[in-house]
């Protein structure tokens, strides 16, 4: 065997090695995440049980989903969550550039790990025990309202159409997300130090040095954080699932939820109706992505 | 003097902040050793008794749900972490031809959001006879995490230093030996954050194993829990306890692989 | 004797699978002295002894209550009995739809239990799926425990007639579930456990017995600063909705149509094609009298109740925090054991008069006419003869009179089969002669029973948010579109009435063809008559229904 076709083989083995390498995530990518989506959107021109009706029924789902009156209710109700979660990314965004600026390491670890304490307690916890603090004839809040001879200022807060989205939203305070926070403080920490001295001997007020350096230099991770809270903003329901099932009335009905509901559990369950407003979702969720990514432009 | 109140300003700041963080699970402890009455006409009182037996209540009934959950969270997290480990490598530093447009594969789906998903998602677990048993968790949720920590890992393999990696080559190490004694060491930090990471959302999902883990007896503690909160009415002392008890099993992985988690991060620069 | 038990379940089980065994010419005759042995232990050979059965079986009754216990005291009987049978009874609560939730995943992957319990409704909708057996067959032979009669059918409360109303529900017109308790006899109507000591309180000295007393009673507890009813945006809802509709103008759908088709069996057609057809209409007088109703009643609920399910509620009823709270006979126990600081009783639901609205038929829906719900077995079960074998022969079990007199008393609930006494505390559970609507002649609320959001729909209307024509319009929008579906699906050749009458057609040619029991026949006759009688009724409106 000559050098050359040594070279050559090996060269070829370095070829397959890289698919190896790549293969299992391509695989779980195609059959978990690709499939089912490609799945759903077949099914969505379908009536479908999962199990002996499947009628085809063309635009039929989406005619019918965009003239329902709770859809849109639940689309505006969505709108509000996403609102709220955008500006709710701020206290995260605050609480990193605070933390970064403590330069004592150890404090900066210890403050860290606080930061990291909501992972660790399951959400479901928090939301039951929410459930529990709201209910306005045994509840914690209402009682301590009461304790302060506040009775006047007690509400029915999940009873309260008015006042539920806003209990819901409360229930993340204070609204610190851990990995987010690692990420920007990662971001933060990478750049090059002589930028802060720079700032430093600029006398920059503490403000106007986060507007003018730190926030402009976490653009690419705002965006990274941003893609996943517009995500779960426009497909979540787990919190609307566990706390209210979308009540009182449907003022916290989201679309998610809609699909939920139209898929499990009820007597009418149409699969294919829930896979045609999973398809609306995933369009508008898509939509709002590149809209998004497009105002705001990343340094490179 | 202005100098230590700013300095001041801002660990009082991020004290204040932390004492909130754990206001639920203050509220958790405090709840869990009392009865119902003691709770309802007495939230904030702690003078006693003292119910300790709602933990033995508790633990009889969560205790089978830990496992289960550490069961698919565990199983989640190590072939997740393999998976993305191998494609963060293969796509950071490999070579072969449409390299660039599987790489795109996956990371567009990062951008495709996943509620189109769950009853496709739910029929294919189905069709796979996969129902009622921990590889429905398992499998899907190492399909979602692939994306998000396929991108990570090989900005982090793209990081480092190429010397390092050529200086191998000459060693003459296979590609595989090189990934897993020089890439593997050198990202160690990132592959605990990224598998404690699919660990807790495993772990903390709610409607996956809702509609997927059927039995009684596979039920994750997200699942169990909300069953029990419905079976046992009233009964907030036990099902606090029982909060408490399904928190500890993270609380004890994180004090294990806290360092790496807090700065698993920092060695990369994660963003669009 | 025994032989002829045994070959008669073999015959049972093979009716379903095509296998045919010929059948003893003097089994009925024979079956008495059979069965009589029933509690004696001899009767395990009615089932295969010599194998090991693990069985499945899912109730919404847990541990703690009365009905957990009576049920696993009563499968303990018979595991005791028949020491190769080992009974596992799976619990999973009914909150949030938890449990059909659960069945609905459980079916699709057949990983559902052999037997569960189901109201009639969802019995129907699996029935529908086939996920169900249809059970005609089996209840047309002899109970291996109830010599009462030659057929276990006749030996349930009301026999035959009292499951017209469940077989109406499914495509096939077939019994598909087994009841075992709360059987005919039991008002349609739950009623409101209540605090005594508030009672009291608020000088109420005589239980009221009219929508218009139970109002007074109301406001006198409200005039106290105590919430009078303790209230649900979930079931609660969903009973109130009905149980207002029920007692109104009965007859107003049936007699839309002609009088052949108005038969309990199709009833829920009957109210399906006045809807699509636009007879009943989006602002029917009707269910706006029983929306208006609801609307005074709702002022003495408690604050924020559309946002509570039925257990929160309960938890306030049971902190003495308000005074009445709906319930059936299942939680019975539960608070007698929980109660702490007051007394209970029962009262029944009220009779809404003539002085509240002008429609009242001042009458209760009839009397224990009809089961309600019971265990549906596992279309699967086909696969393994003698696991259906045994699963059937539980069921005769648990339907015996000595069982079901232990059962229904420890349970607190009416039994469903004949000659069993009943415990006083079942009283207020109990029909009485106001219970008179005849069961196809129920005004059964149509627009909120097709409606999709029907409770939340109603949440708006009862906390001021929609006015009555809204709320009446969105229900109508919601029922049209479901009710349209179920016309198509009901007319499809595939899935439909026409393949369900195919079905029926080549059983009763099997049955023919096997020599097979005359009553067995005769049943797959009246359900194949009635399958034709509603293709006919759905074809005469196909138009007018698009």
């Amino acid at each position: 065997m000559s050098a050359l076709a040594a070279v050559t083989s090996k060269k070829k083995a370095a070829r397959f090695v890289g698919y190896a390498f790549v293969l299992p995530a391509v695989l779980f990518t195609a059959i978990f995440d690709y499939f089912p989506m490609l799945d759903g959107i077949w099914h969505s021109f379908y009536r479908w049980n999962g199990n002996n009706i499947e009628i085809f029924v063309g635009l039929g789902n989406f005619k019918e989903i965009l003239s329902d009156s709770v859809f849109w209710t639940s689309v505006r109700n969505m709108l509000f969550f996403l609102v709220c979660n955008i500006v709710l990314m701020l206290p995260t965004l605050v609480a990193s550039i605070v933390l970064f600026r403590i330069k004592h390491s150890r404090w900066q670890y210890a403050y860290r790990v606080l930061m990291c304490i909501p992972m660790f307690i399951p959400g479901i916890v928090i939301m039951l025990l929410w459930q529990f603090l709201y209910n306005p004839q045994y509840g914690f809040l209402n009682q301590l309202l009461a304790s302060w001879g506040l009775e006047n200022l007690q509400q029915l807060w999940l009873g309260d159409p008015a006042m539920v989205k806003w209990c819901l939203v409360f229930i993340g305070f204070p609204w610190i997300g851990s990995i987010a926070l690692l990420i920007y403080l990662a971001g933060l920490q990478n750049l090059d130090s002589s930028i802060w001295d720079a700032a430093a001997i600029d006398g920059a007020s503490p403000l106007q040095r986060a507007l003018s350096i730190e926030i402009p230099l976490l653009k690419g991770q705002f965006k990274l954080n941003l893609i996943s809270v517009l995500a779960g903003a426009v497909t979540g329901y787990n919190l609307q699932l566990v706390v209210t099932n979308g009540g009182p009335g449907f003022s916290t009905t989201v679309p998610g939820l809609y699909m939920y509901q139209h898929a499990f559990g009820s007597v009418n369950a149409d699969y294919g109706y829930a896979s045609a407003v999973g398809l609306l979702l995933f369009l508008i969720a898509l939509l709002i992505s590149l809209l998004s990514m497009k105002f705001i432009r990343s340094e490179e | 003097m202005m100098k230590n109140t700013a300095e001041f300003g801002k660990h009082l700041f991020l004290i204040v902040l932390g004492l909130l963080l754990l206001y639920p699970l203050i509220l958790m402890l405090q709840m869990s050793v009392k009865n119902t009455e003691q709770i309802v006409y007495d939230f904030f009182g702690l003078s006693g008794p003292f119910h300790l037996e709602n933990y033995a209540r508790a633990w009889e009934e969560v205790s089978p749900m830990i496992w289960n959950s550490v069961v698919m969270a565990g199983g989640s997290a190590m072939i997740s972490v393999f998976v993305s480990g191998l494609a963060g490598y293969g796509f950071g530093k490999l070579k072969f031809v449409g390299k660039e447009p599987l790489y795109w594969l996956i990371f567009a789906k990062m951008m495709l959001p996943g509620v189109l998903n769950l009853i496709p998602s739910f029929v294919l677990a189905w069709k796979l006879n996969l129902l009622n048993s921990y590889f429905a968790v398992i499998l899907f949720a190492v399909g979602g995490a692939q994306p998000f920590w396929v991108f990570v890992m090989r900005t982090f393999v793209q990081g480092q230093p190429k010397e390092l990696f050529e200086s191998a080559k000459v060693d003459g190490a296979g590609e595989f030996r090189t990934f897993l004694f020089l890439a593997v060491p050198l990202l160690r930090p990132v592959l605990t954050l990224s598998a404690l990471n699919v660990f807790i959302n495993v772990w903390n999902d709610y409607i996956w194993p809702l509609v997927t883990i059927q039995s009684f007896d596979k039920r994750p503690i997200t699942t169990g829990l909300a069953y029990l909160a419905t079976t046992h009415v009233g009964e907030y002392g036990p099902l606090m306890a029982g909060y408490v008890i399904a928190s500890v099993p993270l609380v004890i992985l994180f004090s294990l692989g806290m360092r790496q988690f807090v700065q698993g991060l920092t060695g990369g620069a994660v963003k669009l | 004797m025994l032989a002829a038990s045994l070959s008669l379940t073999v015959m049972l089980a093979g009716c379903s699978s095509n296998k045919t065994e010929e059948k003893s010419p003097s089994a009925s005759s024979t079956q008495p002295t059979a069965s009589s042995a029933s509690a004696s232990p001899t009767a395990s050979g009615s089932i295969p002894s010599d194998k090991e059965f693990k069985i499945k079986l899912m109730s919404w009754h847990g541990g703690e209550e009365q009905y957990g216990p009576a049920y696993n005291n009563a499968f303990e009987a018979y595991m005791k009995l028949h020491p190769n049978v080992k009974i596992e009874h799976l619990y999973q609560p009914n909150a949030n739809n938890g449990y059909t939730k659960l069945l609905d995943t459980q079916f699709v992957s057949h990983e559902a239990p052999d037997a569960m319990m189901l109201p009639n409704q969802d019995a129907a909708k699996y029935a529908n799926q086939d996920y169900l057996l249809t059970l005609d067959g089996y209840l047309q032979l002899p109970s291996a425990y109830n010599s009462d009669q030659a057929t276990w059918l006749d030996t349930f409360k009301g026999g035959e007639n009292s499951f017209s109303s469940a077989k109406s529900g499914n495509k096939y017109g077939a019994i598909i579930m087994i009841p075992v308790d709360g059987g005919p006899g039991s008002s349609p109507l739950i009623p409101f456990y209540y605090n005594k000591d508030i009672f009291d309180k608020a000088g109420i000295t005589e239980v009221p017995e009219t929508w218009a007393e139970l109002l007074e009673a109301c406001q006198k507890i409200k005039d106290l600063g105590i919430d009078p009813v303790a209230a649900d945006g979930n079931r609660f809802l969903q009973w109130m909705d009905a149980f207002s509709g029920y007692q109104l103008e009965p007859g107003h759908v049936a007699n839309l149509f002609d009088e052949k088709y108005r038969i309990k069996e199709m009833k829920v057609d009957l109210r399906r094609v006045a809807i699509a057809t636009g007879m009943y209409k989006a602002d029917d007088p009707v269910e706006a009298a029983s929306l208006d109703l609801m609307k005074e009643f709702s002022q003495y609920w408690q604050q924020g109740w559309a946002a509570i399910n039925e257990d929160q509620a309960k938890q306030i009823f049971l902190l003495g925090k308000a005074a009445i709270y709906m319930d059936g006979n299942w939680d019975y126990s539960y608070f007698e054991k929980n109660i702490k600081g007051f007394t209970f009783d029962v009262m029944p639901f009220p009779v809404i008069t003539k002085e509240t609205t002008p429609f009242a038929s001042e009458m209760l829906p009839v009397a224990g006419d009809q089961q309600s719900g019971g265990w549906g077995l596992n279309k699967d079960l086909e696969k393994d003869e003698e696991k259906l074998k045994v699963v059937l022969d539980i069921f005769q079990f648990l339907t015996s009179k000595e069982n079901q007199q232990t059962m229904s008393d420890e349970g607190v609930f009416v039994p469903v089969v004949n000659n069993v006494d009943v415990t006083s505390k079942i009283q207020a559970f109990i029909a009485t002669d106001k219970n008179k609507i005849a069961s196809n002649q129920l005004n059964e609320v149509p627009l909120f029973n097709e409606s999709t959001d029907g409770k939340a729909i109603l949440q708006l209307w009862l906390t001021g948010q929609a006015d009555k024509a809204a709320t009446m319009n969105k229900l109508h929008e919601q029922a049209v579109n479901n009710v349209k579906k179920k016309i198509v699906e009901a007319l499809d050749n595939e899935v439909g009435v026409p393949s369900q009458i195919k079905t029926l057609e080549a059983q009763l040619e099997e049955l023919n063809s096997t020599n097979a029991p005359e009553n067995v026949k005769k049943a797959t006759e009246d359900s194949l008559a009635v399958a034709k009688l509603k293709l006919e009724f759905y074809q005469q409106f196909a138009d007018a229904a698009k």
